[in-house]
């Protein structure tokens, strides 16, 4: 925009055009404030930066992007080095009411680290160091922005591990780990992150700096640090984190198997669990994903459902978990493809996330994970797999899954969407695109699973908090009123 | 490839973050818009109007040090480090280039040689075994090149000398002067040849890269196919595992480290050769660092060191800072723009850096 203003100077007077509107004062004030806080260095509010920030891993923003529409971009990208500097920043943003959205690898596939209302941008990957690693109560220490990959590798030099491996590792940090309660390729043996984390560090909305006690196990009052397990950056920015680590195991033992039909597998994997066989690993494939995705990307031609199966530890340990779990395998029918297969699922695990062979644009996909009991496993991927398929068959919808995450009551199951043509309207693909996840999370949340199981909430799905939880949601909203009344913390995510 | 080709390929990169992690400028910057995808999203904004080529804009593209760990790392091997550089070629047509660039273009133009100026000198004879020298050795490492022929006499090879002084096009093509890098690597090949040669030995992953990957896939040229290339480092290591080459074991008291040069990662199957040579010449404690092989960092021995020099001393330093945190007192790396920018700020961590062929040479 361009202002005239009428000055007089010398006696002279003249219509002259301003340089900066009205509303660049006060942003250049905050961003002397912000800039005392981290330092010249670490803040940018320079167009490129503003670009790249105003997406994250989520289909939504990366499809309008490619539509070629502009997103809300955040104000301000600041990168803190301390905690303190998180708590100060906190402080300027509520002196101004401005929003404040922390930023980790920015890897969520559900929105949760958009900018929709501008803002600032807290990345935290400047804090990034590992502070202790006790190889006596087998423990990390390290503040929340260090790279997932980079914390395993350095944990891998002592022959330990952090036995959560997200296919997101290489990108996400250990707060992402956190944030949305994340689960990796083998929680089904060691837990999902809210199960490893011991401790964590938090600076709150108001800039206080609170630990939580250093041992997740007592009796000492109520759990308060899960209120920051899912809370997505809403309740606070989580700083740093002790986590357990375990030994690099003696060996890993995979195999394949493949099932006629899907219900056999469940009940496999099902028996599995409530065995306590401690499986590493099931992973499996219902048909449709067989027939695609294990054919594109591991090369295997298969008809029925496909599960990779494996045990970690000991070597005789492990052999005879395994040996007990293929007696359950051949009790149900299942054929035994042998170990190639699955120790090649293991080495190519994140090959279905890299491009080209991913779900990409212009493609409209969506992955509406979700956990349940097992009585309700087949109930909810059924019920989903007809709504989506019925309510989309003239887009001619893809709906393939498979079920990643098991536990002793139930699992987790991975299913996706696929449109190979949507709208090429950016409008008409966003509005589609919600309605299937409206289709898909209805479908789930009537019939026994939960909004999500491992991705978050974000922005995507807030709207079925309420949905899901009922009045108990006025609970976390009461909470959310206590510790940010200026309601500046990543706004518009997980429902607030 | 063509330019469009080559920028295709930020459709790919500019939603994955799958190699951020080992992405140095994004490791020391912590910027998104400063790692692979961020590189990949602006030029794919670009194309869609979303973003202009403005200072700021450029400046964000060229601080992509063209280190080649992103495309190291993918799976399905994105040629990430080409569509950045085919987006500054364009830059460089549309005179858009910063001055750094431009400067260097007019540098080129007038010497061949991106650092001190001298003409490059003609081949030294015919043979069939040429050594590529570039411009970086006698640059960066006085002597380094008098060491390796004497190393390659005791084996037995007199190579003839090719491209002394003359830049090999790696860095100029990564900063978009594309054309530059034809006429460099053009000039190159009809030196090689004009002796005759069918082997070309090189000093660094560097230049091995850029003659059997950067020459076809960067500028569209081929290399003679007859042509074998070969690093001196592999040469010299299989000398010494068959006996045909050996030196005088010397023992040192510290912890001491072999950093793998600028571009390693580009050359995975190089990560043995020099550490062959590592434990046949020095015994003591030597250590693997952290950022070692297939994860060794760009330690600012590229364009970065033009047009961004600040960043590319912090990635020079990180290299330092790592060895420091391992214990190491002794730092040995055989590429001589490696060693150089080493050595320049080896002191502030009481670090020694020691060029790896001058050491062996000096044990012959």
């Amino acid at each position: 925009m361009t202002y005239y203003i009428n000055s007089e100077l010398n006696g002279k007077k003249k219509v002259q055009s301003s340089k900066y509107t009205p509303d660049q004062f006060q942003f250049e004030m905050i961003r002397s404030e912000l800039e005392e806080v981290v330092g010249q260095k670490h803040i940018t509010t320079e167009g490129p930066a503003k670009l790249v920030y105003s997406n994250d891993w989520s289909w939504m923003p990366q499809m309008w992007l490619d539509r070629g529409q502009p997103l809300k971009t955040p104000d301000y990208i600041v990168h803190p080095g301390t905690p303190e500097q998180v708590a100060a920043i906190m402080k300027i943003a509520n002196t101004y009411k401005i929003p404040v959205i922390p930023w980790g690898g920015g890897s969520g596939t559900q929105g949760g680290a958009l900018s929709i209302f501008g803002g600032i941008i807290m990345d935290v990957k400047r804090m990034n160091r590992i502070l202790e690693i006790d190889e006596q109560s087998m423990s990390v220490t390290a503040e929340a922005g260090i790279n997932g990959s980079q914390l395993e590798m350095r944990l891998n030099e002592k022959g330990l591990t952090l036995p959560h491996y997200p296919a997101s590792a290489n990108c996400a940090t250990l707060g992402g780990y956190l944030a949305p309660r994340g689960t990796g390729t083998i929680s089904t043996k060691y837990g999902k992150s809210e199960d490893l984390v011991m401790s964590m560090e938090v600076v709150l909305p108001d800039g206080s700096i609170i630990e939580t006690p250093r041992v997740p196990d007592h009796a000492s009052g109520p759990d308060y640090m899960g209120l920051f397990l899912g809370s997505e950056g809403v309740f606070g920015t989580i700083t740093k984190a002790t986590m357990q680590v375990d030994y690099l195991p003696e060996t890993r033992l995979f195999r394949a198997l493949l099932f006629d039909d899907l219900t056999a597998a469940i009940e496999a994997g099902r028996r599995l669990m409530v065995r306590r066989l401690d499986p590493t690993v099931i992973r499996l494939y219902d048909p449709g994903s067989t027939a695609s995705r294990v054919k594109d990307i591991l090369g295997y031609k298969l008809e029925g459902a496909y599960m990779v199966v494996g045990f970690d530890g000991d070597k005789d340990i492990a052999a005879l978990q395994e040996k007990k779990a293929m007696d359950i395998f051949k009790e149900l029918g299942a054929k035994d493809l042998g170990r190639e297969p699955g120790e090649k699922w293991w080495d190519h695990r994140y090959d279905f996330y890299y491009p080209p062979t991913n779900l990409k644009l212009p493609w409209m996909y969506g992955t509406a994970d979700t956990v349940m009991r097992y009585k309700d496993v087949e109930k909810v991927y059924y019920a989903q797999k007809k709504a989506v398929e019925q309510t989309y068959g003239d887009w001619n919808v893809k709906f393939i899954g498979h079920f990643s995450h098991w536990f002793h009551w139930g699992a987790a199951m991975y299913t996706r969407f696929i449109i190979e043509n949507p709208p090429e309207d950016a409008r008409d693909a966003l509005r589609l695109h919600n309605r299937v996840w409206n289709t898909a999370i209805t479908a789930s949340l009537d019939n026994g699973g939960t909004i999500n199981e491992h991705h978050g909430i974000g922005l995507k799905l807030g709207r079925y908090m309420r949905r899901q939880y009922g009045e108990a949601f006025d609970l976390l909203e009461n909470i959310k009123g206590a510790i940010d009344p200026n309601g500046i913390m990543n706004p518009g995510k997980v429902g607030f | 490839m063509t330019q469009t080709n080559a920028l295709d390929t930020t459709e790919n990169c500019r939603y994955c973050l799958m190699c951020r992690h080992l992405c140095p400028v994004g490791n020391l910057t912590h910027n998104e818009a400063l790692s692979p995808h961020g590189w990949a999203q602006m030029v794919a904004s670009e194309r869609r109007g979303l973003l202009e080529w403005n200072e700021q804009s450029i400046d964000a593209l060229y601080k992509c040090a063209d280190c080649g760990q992103c495309e190291s790392h993918c799976v399905t091997d994105q040629p990430l480090p080409n569509a950045i550089a085919a987006a500054r070629t364009l830059l460089v047509e549309n005179g858009k280039a910063p001055e750094e660039v431009k400067q260097l273009a007019e540098m080129l133009t007038a010497s061949s040689n991106l650092y001190n100026g001298q003409v490059s000198q003609p081949p030294s004879g015919k043979g069939d075994i040429a050594l590529f020298i570039g411009d970086e050795a006698d640059h960066f490492a006085p002597g380094a090149v008098e060491a390796v022929l004497k190393l390659l006499k005791n084996t037995g090879i007199e190579p003839v000398l090719i491209g002394r002084g003359r830049n090999d096009g790696l860095i100029p093509s990564g900063l978009g002067l594309r054309s530059k890098s034809i006429e460099l690597a053009n000039a190159t090949i009809e030196d090689l040849e004009s002796t005759g040669a069918t082997t070309l030995l090189v000093l660094s992953p560097g230049a091995f890269f850029t003659f059997t990957r950067i020459y076809p896939e960067r500028l569209n040229i081929e290399l003679d196919p007859k042509v074998e290339v070969v690093e001196v480092t592999s040469l010299l290591a299989d000398k010494m595992e068959s006996g045909d080459m050996s030196v005088n074991k010397t023992s040192l008291t510290d912890k001491f480290a072999y950093m793998d040069p600028e571009h390693s990662v580009r050359v995975p199957s190089r990560f043995a050769a020099p550490r062959t040579l590592m434990d046949t010449a020095f015994e003591g404690e030597r250590v693997e660092l952290f950022w070692r092989k297939e994860r060794s960092g760009s330690g600012g021995a590229t364009g970065l060191q033009f047009t961004h020099k600040d960043m590319a001393d912090d990635l020079t330093r990180f290299r330092l800072a790592g060895a420091g945190e391992a214990g190491v007192k002794t730092v040995f790396t055989e590429d001589s723009a490696t060693f150089g920018r080493l050595n320049q700020f080896a002191g502030h961590n009481g670090i020694e850096v020691r060029n790896l062929y001058q050491s062996l040479a000096g044990q012959l």
